[in-house]
């Protein structure tokens, strides 16, 4: 089994995922650069991820904004954001992701459609997914006493350079 | 017959066995790369602590040698960080409602000053208890913004709206200060009435747009 799984050796320090938010008045995104990623291969074909990322990690250029996603999100006790694959299908450059999401202490089954693509010796991995708030027990942030919309967008771009 | 069909039975069994183990095995190795990660991941320090940078009316009260700093009795830190967030929320909320009333306020004053301005002193009194409420709801909105506990960061370096909406309050605060003095100068002196009506004019539309550029 080892042998099939090999152990990952690729450095995903340039991955990034990005929320895109919003509000009546406005719109947002936040993108988190502390990706931790890890990830089983077979081959050139990845086999299972997992992917976590702190919502304290998320910058939206804002800080009284980034403080309130931390309320709302309960990130002092539910600091983590992961997804962990149970199923990943190739189709072509299409990977049929599908896995678990915790998210707010919320855990959802998730499917969604990822791209892959080789370039200067890294795999890029980019797909995006939409997540609906409430859905995870969020009270939706407001501003001026008008909520922000429940749907939200995550994008990633998770890149695997060889060591 | 009875023997091929016990066969297939027995075939499909396994069969289902050997899908069952897989995809626990699946499941079983993906939940240990996630553990993997949680592990490292469990706590984020970094919330708890104050930022490093505050307001200095929000040091005073909120910072770690602050008039409040001996606020909890309980050393759970996330459950004190948690109460400082909720305590900030409600201030800037209010600070929110009070803005509205104070504009309100501004704009309802506005309309009278013009009046007295023109000469018809029966608003006078109108116009002094207008003024004296649009200061205290001000006095209000100011204290919930400048003494409400600091946000979980200060990262931010570019020109923010937040960044806008502090130095505009300078300048609305600046110009109430000057509305209110000229007000009390202005029995003894007519002539500094275009000045007391351009400080408040001022304050108002410093406020109003302080109030736009304003994003949670």
């Amino acid at each position: 089994m080892s042998v099939f799984f090999q152990a990952p050796t690729y450095d995903v320090t340039s991955s990034s995922i990005t929320y895109t938010m919003k509000h009546k008045l406005h719109a947002w995104d936040g993108t988190s650069k502390q990706v931790n990623v890890a990830s089983k291969w077979n081959g050139d074909k990845l086999e299972q991820i997992s992917v976590l990322a702190k919502v304290s990690s998320f910058n939206s250029g804002l800080s009284s904004r980034d403080s309130h996603m931390i309320e709302v999100l309960d990130a002092l006790t539910l600091p983590n954001i992961t997804f962990s694959s149970t199923s990943i299908k190739y189709s072509g450059a299409d990977i049929l992701t599908t896995g678990k999401l915790q998210f707010h202490g919320v855990t959802k089954e998730i499917q969604f459609v990822a791209k892959a693509k080789k370039e200067n010796n890294q795999w890029l991995y980019e797909g995006e997914f939409p997540v609906l708030l409430e859905s995870y027990n969020v009270k939706r942030p407001s501003l001026l006493f008008v909520k922000a919309d429940d749907l939200i967008k995550i994008k990633f771009v998770l890149v695997f350079k060889d060591k | 017959m009875y023997k091929r069909t016990s066969f297939y039975k027995t075939y499909l069994l396994g069969f289902l066995v050997a899908c069952l183990f897989c995809a626990q095995r699946v499941a079983a190795q993906s939940d240990s790369l996630l553990q993997q990660l949680i592990s490292a991941n469990n706590v984020d320090s970094s919330l708890i602590q104050p930022p490093a940078k505050m307001l200095f009316t929000q040091r005073a009260l909120w910072g770690t040698s602050g008039l409040l700093k001996n606020r909890y009795s309980g050393n759970d830190l996330i459950a004190n960080k948690q109460k400082d967030l909720k305590i900030r929320r409600t201030m800037l909320q209010l600070h929110q409602i009070g803005g509205f009333v104070t504009i309100g306020g501004m704009l309802a004053q506005g309309i009278i000053g013009s009046q007295l301005y023109k000469g018809d002193y029966k608003v006078k009194d109108l116009h002094e208890n207008v003024g004296m409420a649009v200061n205290l709801t001000y006095g209000f909105t100011a204290l919930n913004g400048l003494f409400a506990p600091p946000s979980a960061f200060s990262r931010d370096k570019k020109i923010t709206s937040i960044r806008l909406h502090k130095w505009l309050a300078v300048l609305h605060l600046s110009g109430m200060i000057a509305t209110n003095i000229l007000a009390t100068q202005i029995e003894h002196n007519a002539s500094l009435k275009p000045y007391h009506r351009a400080a408040a004019y001022v304050s108002f539309a410093s406020l109003a747009t302080a109030l736009v550029v304003i994003k949670f």
